[in-house]
């Protein structure tokens, strides 16, 4: 079993809400085997995926090029692990989902069904709803 | 078998260390920012198979940038 399905399967029910200066940014709801992820603030995701993408970056054009080189072939690396985590999640009937105020936005497990997505990632386990809000809020 | 077990310990260990680098990196932007993080749990209910466990309160991640410590010329 994969770490991401053994958190989730560990969770079994209740709420989370992770709050940023006493604002809150993200409520997380869990429930047999789902786990909803709900941005309440998106600029705080925002912050968080371009932190998370500045921290590897290094200086420099040469660098940069170099960075996105190495991206492109750490996403494809990546690939398969991906892959594996989202089948181990539809295995166990396990469904994450991203919401953005209370929209879905992103379906990940059991409950996807993409075949647009699937071209991609080449699973049916990782369902975009609403692009234009993925976009949005910087992912 | 083997070999299976090798591809679950090396994802693992990718999912260890991303995980790790977003963590210091949203760690490293809150304590510029002199932000707090606050996580707040309500009847969160946990089960490890081995324990069962519920979660009420809520802890603060206060981070402040440390200052680099004067260096002193005897």
């Amino acid at each position: 079993m994969q770490l991401t399905t053994l958190l989730a399967e560990t969770l079994k029910s209740g709420k989370i809400t992770i709050s940023q200066n006493d604002k809150p940014a993200v409520e997380v709801t869990v429930s047999e085997k789902k786990i909803d992820a709900d941005v309440v603030d998106k600029d705080f995701v925002k912050e968080i995926v371009a932190t998370s993408r500045k921290a590897n970056t290094k200086k420099g054009i040469g660098e940069s090029l170099r960075r996105g080189v190495d991206s492109l072939r750490e996403a494809r690396k990546a690939q398969p692990t991906i892959k594996e985590m989202v089948e181990d999640l539809c295995r166990e009937g396990v469904t994450i989902t991203l919401s953005y105020k209370g929209d879905r936005v992103v379906t990940v497990g059991a409950e996807a069904n993409s075949k647009l997505t699937r071209l991609v990632t080449g699973t049916k386990g990782v369902e975009i709803n609403s692009p234009l809000k993925l976009a949005e809020m910087g992912i | 078998m083997q070999q299976g077990m090798n591809r679950a310990s090396e994802s693992m260990q990718r999912t260890a260390e991303t995980l790790g680098d977003t963590v210091v990196a949203v760690l490293d932007k809150l304590a510029g920012t002199q932000s707090d993080l606050k996580l707040s749990f309500q009847e969160l209910t946990l089960d490890t198979g081995v324990m069962k466990a519920t979660v009420n309160g809520a802890i603060v991640l206060d981070v402040v940038m440390a200052k680099p410590a004067e260096s002193t010329s005897a």
